[in-house]
């Protein structure tokens, strides 16, 4: 034993100490080149840790002039996070569909700026992270000023304006083609393709598990944007967002546990966590507008809905709804219900009954708020009477205000004979033809009139030519905003655009109340009616159903008691649930790739961990 | 690169072109030693499998081949690679996880207090002890070791002359045990 050392070890008994352990540098040198030759013949194939190994044959020989092949690692790390480029993406296609957002209310459109805020935030400050972790690791050199242009320059820039653009176009894709499933399918691939880049990355030594828990946590959150910003701005039913029995809060719960699992694994950012958590409470609170539950399931929901009927003599389409109501849930059902809140709102008219709009009044009369004398008063104060029905004839289609004028008409007795006969041989000839503009809505008002005017036969004598215009109206093909199975009045454009099918859920509550009475057509497949209807019978989490969900709810408890529906099929509930399993995987694809990234780099204890073990990722 | 630069990393760093016995020439020291404080079964194999990685690869490699510190990180990136995939097939095959002994034969006999030094550089906390292994088994210079590490070439003067003093001191220590024996 020496004798006890005093102040510093000399370096040079250090070197004596561990000269036995130095390699002869020829021999080292030979291991080397024995071990290219041997991966070169063996064409790299079984070399399993080799994270960037490429075959020779692809290194820099096809750049002659030196400069670095471009990869597209190295072009993702240039790139990183694509929160930033999607939060842009929403905020340039916000206006671009808000005109198809009208009906929003003004509230909402306080809220979403707020909302894509709060997007963009989270994502600048993963950016941010992932920037100082970078820089901090001094790691490749990839973000210092000198080689910026070296990772995006050329085909990098090419590939990050692609990867800018995709997004971009694969929502206008979805919006003018409905293709909502292969739309949410690739971008679900390219999560799948971000969190491969983010691994690889930190599999390269450029990027820690910090880092990648910053990258997966921005996707996530841009995961949690598209899925919930871009339907409610889009106002429409076709998303991925509505649930069959699964709860909307299970998803904000994935989505939470996504952001907030790989906590327990990192070592840093402990800001990040609560400020994640609170992104993933916000979220769905500011867009409870697009988590939809469904609506109607239960009688007992749409009884509800009409005894808090209260809505002003000016919503037209609400109005017709409660008219239809008496019909789908039946005479004896809806007579039990108390309407009188209607019935205080139409009783506030009288003194103005001249401004009452005929939809309104037509479903008022429907669900028994305004009796025969009452339409006989409102037909001679101001019921807006066509020439030709004033004249005693029928020359073209009928409509509401037709129908109201014959049925006030029959009740004070000014129907004659004469007149009777007239408009009989009228409303045989009042069906419109298949295809036309409005087909669905005049086949049912000349029922109607058919009814009034005692035609007993008149639908089973035109029930082939109702048919027809039943078949021609069904759309067999989905829109951007509807699956395939609604009803739709032809819609004639301005323009030169041609006239085209839209389908609407009015027009297919008015579809069915026809079936109920003259059966389905031939052609017209009952379950993608109902499926059509299913998905459009839903309300907002946290608010009052639209008028566009009652109607469907409404058809859809018509069609279930006239056609003994089946229940969803699996299909169905797949579709319904999608929203579900996208945040599942988005959620496991987190943790998963956080769990597999090389923890926070530790350059002195190494993968092995201090004991020399494997640290477990 | 400033020719200061090129200066101090040699006439072998040249921008661009790559030269595998220059990159051996200036890391196999550290490397070996970061891998032997990584505590890695075979550090000097492990080290010619980075260097064979490094080559075979080089074509994905973006920086700049003279400067050491944007070498240093993609070199220990793949060290950090092979030796976590080394690990995991010492788990599965079931094999010892400790270092093995060291197969290169000693230059010359190895005295008593090397012995006891060699021991004490094992005891040392991770970062004195990478330091010393990077440092001295090669007398390499003090920039690649910081840049293998992506810390300061002060970082790294300082880790060794903690290193030595700590070293001094568990050496006293010993000694003092020693002697009430």
């Amino acid at each position: 034993m020496s004798a006890p050392e005093t102040d510093l070890i000399p370096d040079e008994r250090i070197e004596q100490a561990l000269a036995p352990e130095r390699p002869e540098p020829g021999d080292f040198a030979a291991g080397v080149r024995a071990r290219i030759a041997e991966r070169e013949s063996a064409g790299a194939s079984d070399c399993p840790p080799a994270f960037l190994s490429a075959p020779l044959e692809q290194a820099p020989s096809s750049n002659p002039d030196g400069r670095p092949l471009p990869t597209w690692l190295r072009r993702a790390a240039a790139i990183l996070p694509p929160g930033v480029i999607d939060i842009a993406l929403l905020g340039k296609l916000s206006p671009a569909v808000g005109g198809a957002a009208k009906t929003a209310p003004a509230w909402l459109w306080i809220a979403a700026p707020w909302a894509i805020l709060l997007v963009a935030a989270a994502s600048l400050a993963g950016a941010m992270r992932l920037t100082s972790t970078l820089s901090a690791a001094n790691s490749a050199g990839l973000l210092r000023r000198g080689n910026r242009n070296l990772a995006t320059r050329g085909p990098a820039a090419i590939f990050s304006a692609l990867l800018f653009l995709a997004p971009f176009g694969l929502l206008l894709f979805a919006i003018f083609h409905s293709q909502w499933d292969l739309v949410g399918f690739v971008f679900l691939l390219l999560a799948v393709g971000v969190a491969a880049a983010a691994l690889s990355l930190s599999r390269a030594g450029i990027a820690d598990r910090t880092t990648v828990a910053t990258v997966v946590r921005a996707g996530l959150g841009q995961f949690v944007g598209i899925a919930f910003m871009l339907p409610m701005m889009l106002q429409g039913h076709a998303g991925p967002l509505t649930t069959y029995g699964l709860p909307p809060l299970l998803v904000v719960s994935l989505v939470g546990i996504g952001l907030m699992g790989d906590r327990p694994m990192r070592r840093r950012a402990r800001w990040a966590g609560p400020f994640m958590l609170l992104l993933a409470v916000a979220f769905p609170l500011l867009a409870n507008y697009a988590i939809e539950v469904p609506f109607g399931r239960d009688v007992a929901e749409l009884e509800q809905w009409v005894e808090d009927f209260d809505e002003p003599t000016s919503a037209l389409m609400e109005w017709a709804a409660l008219g239809h109501a008496r019909e789908t849930l039946g005479p004896e059902r809806f007579d039990r219900l108390d309407t009188s809140r209607a019935a205080e709102a139409i009783q506030v008219l009288p003194p103005k009954r001249e401004r009452l709009h005929p939809m309104t009044a037509l479903g008022a009369w429907r669900c028994g708020l305004l009796n025969d004398e009452d339409l006989i008063d409102y037909r001679r104060t101001e019921l807006l009477i066509r020439n030709d029905l004033r004249d005693g004839s029928v020359k073209s289609y009928l409509r509401d205000s037709d129908l109201l004028e014959l049925v006030a008409m029959h009740a004070d007795g000014s129907l004659t004979d004469e007149r009777l006969a007239v408009f009989r041989a009228g409303v045989e000839d009042a069906l419109p033809e298949p295809g036309t503009f409005g087909a669905v809505t005049k086949a049912r008002i000349a029922l109607d009139c058919a009814k009034v005017l005692g035609i007993g036969d008149f639908g089973e004598r035109h029930r082939s030519r109702i048919h027809a215009i039943l078949l021609a109206a069904w759309c067999s093909e989905g829109t951007s905003y509807a699956v395939p199975g609604g009803f739709g009045n032809i819609v004639q454009p301005d323009g030169a655009d041609a006239p085209h099918l839209h389908p609407t859920t009015t027009a297919t509550l008015e579809a069915v109340e026809t079936m109920n009475r003259l059966g389905a057509p031939e052609g017209v497949d009952l379950s993608q009616v109902a499926t059509y209807l299913r998905q459009q019978a839903v309300r907002p989490f946290i608010q009052e159903p639209l008028i566009g969900d009652v109607e469907a709810a409404l058809a859809l408890h018509l069609m279930g008691d006239a056609f003994a529906l089946p229940g969803p099929s699996l299909t169905d509930r797949l579709r319904a649930e999608s929203i579900f399993f996208a945040a599942l995987l988005m959620a496991g694809l987190s943790l998963w790739v956080v769990w597999r990234a090389p923890k926070v780099a530790s350059t002195e204890e190494g993968p092995l961990g201090a004991s020399g073990r494997r640290t477990r990722a | 690169m400033s020719p200061r630069r090129l200066q101090a990393q040699g006439p072998q760093a040249v921008l661009g072109e790559p030269d595998l016995d220059d990159l051996m020439e200036r890391f196999r020291g550290p490397l070996i030693g970061l891998l032997k404080a990584w505590r890695a079964a075979e550090p000097v194999e492990l080290a010619q499998d980075v260097f064979a990685e490094a080559w075979i690869s080089r074509g994905r490699f973006a920086g700049d081949w003279g400067a050491s510190d944007q070498v240093g990180p993609w070199l220990r990136g793949i060290a950090w690679n092979l030796c976590a995939a080394a690990g995991r097939r010492r788990e599965r095959g079931g094999a010892p996880l400790e270092s093995a002994p060291e197969p290169a034969a000693p230059a010359e006999p190895a005295d008593d207090s090397s012995t006891h030094l060699r021991a004490a550089i094992d005891r040392l906390p991770g970062e004195l002890r990478a330091a010393v292994l990077m440092h001295y088994l090669e007398r390499t210079p003090v920039r690649e070791v910081a840049a293998l590490l992506s810390v300061t070439e002060k970082t790294i003067e300082g880790r060794l002359y903690r290193a030595r003093r700590e070293l001094a001191r568990l050496l006293e220590a010993d000694a003092a045990k020693e002697a009430t024996r």
